[in-house]
């Protein structure tokens, strides 16, 4: 089945099974390696990645669904590498990631939080981001988020 | 005056007996209610108490906590990953139900899925009452969305949501009676006044 949908901004059509995953379309289709597969279940986030702006575990969303959608995936995060987003910042300045695997899916979730929760507490970041991290860099990812707000309200001043 | 003295002794005669024969007729209609309006409450009642055992599998009862989490699975287990009604029943700011369950079941990653996936209004919480208690508030119209045992009926027997209890995808068993069932003792409760039990 052919389908049609915008990937970062750039209208991309597929030939693809209807239920195939999302992302396997993301990764082996558009050839964009940066949104991972971690359980296959919709349980560990590693697959986050947005679908008209809403957040979307795409392991468990068939590309029939995605049909006339605007996709984000961490490659369009930010605008260009010159400018990143103020999650991939702070994620640099607070070296965030250990092995790193899970990390584009904490990213993707950390950006929605901010869109919903610009100043979040931690009881925020911890009620509304269930991703699983196996090294355990939890700590690190509750500091990054909340730089990640003073950032991001730094650079659009009201 | 010898007529009156004769009429006037027949006249209280008839006069009693009519009396009584009204407080019986009166009796009758409070102690012993028609047998056939009897009859049809019991139909009513049977058709409820199917009703009940479907609406108290997991399939349904599930997204219908009475608190904020609902369950998962045949063993009614609390759902995971910080999973909440939030405040328009469809889960949290950022991880909405649909961030992982969407308009049908995935046949790769085994997630359900169902148009409109979303938690029940905490006013339609069944989770832990007992039959009475969901009966009085699946009939309570404040609580119910406004719903009359008609709607009710329409909503039961075709939402697409609630259909899908009968297609829950591998790993979740279906209601204990028959989709077609349903829809007939769903029917027979309606005809029959819609009666719910009291305790």
């Amino acid at each position: 089945m052919k389908l049609n949908f915008f990937i970062n901004n750039k209208p991309t059509s597929v030939e693809v099974d209807p239920d195939m995953p999302l992302l396997w379309v993301v990764r082996d289709e558009v050839k964009m390696k940066g949104t991972k597969f971690g359980c296959g279940q919709a349980m560990c986030g590693a697959c986050s990645l947005h679908v008209d702006g809403e957040l979307v575990r795409s392991c468990s969303y068939p590309a029939k669904m995605a049909e006339g959608k605007k996709i984000t995936t961490i490659e369009g995060l930010s605008p260009d590498e010159n400018h990143l987003h103020p999650v991939q910042q702070a994620w640099l300045d607070i070296q965030v990631p250990q092995c790193g695997y899970c990390q584009p899916g904490f990213m993707m979730a950390a950006a929605k939080l901010l869109e919903e929760i610009p100043n979040p507490t931690e009881d925020d970041i911890k009620n509304n981001i269930s991703n699983i991290c196996r090294c355990g860099t939890h700590p690190r990812i509750i500091k990054a988020i909340q730089k990640a707000a003073i950032l991001k309200q730094n650079s659009n001043p009201k | 005056m010898k007529k009156l003295r004769i009429f006037l002794p027949i006249l209280a005669i008839v006069f009693t007996i009519g009396l009584s024969a009204f407080n019986d007729k009166t009796s009758l209609k409070t102690d012993k209610p028609d047998p056939s309006v009897l009859a049809d409450k019991e139909k009513s009642l049977k058709a409820f108490s199917t009703i009940l055992t479907v609406l108290k599998s997991p399939r349904c009862i599930n997204c219908h906590p009475t608190a904020d989490i609902p369950r998962q699975g045949d063993a009614q287990r609390m759902h995971p990953f910080g999973v909440s009604r939030g405040v328009a029943n469809i889960g949290g700011a950022v991880q909405k139900c649909g961030t992982c369950h969407h308009a049908e079941n995935n046949v790769y990653s085994n997630v359900p899925g169902a148009p409109h996936w979303s938690v029940a209004p905490k006013t339609m919480g069944w989770f832990g009452l007992p039959d009475n208690e969901i009966a009085k508030r699946l009939l309570d119209k404040t609580q119910n969305g406004g719903r009359s045992p008609q709607d009710l009926v329409k909503h039961m027997s075709s939402d697409s949501l609630v259909l899908w209890a009968w297609n829950p995808g591998e790993g979740r068993s279906k209601p204990p009676v028959e989709l077609e069932e349903w829809r007939t003792v769903l029917k027979e409760w309606l005809d029959n006044g819609a009666a719910i039990p009291t305790n």
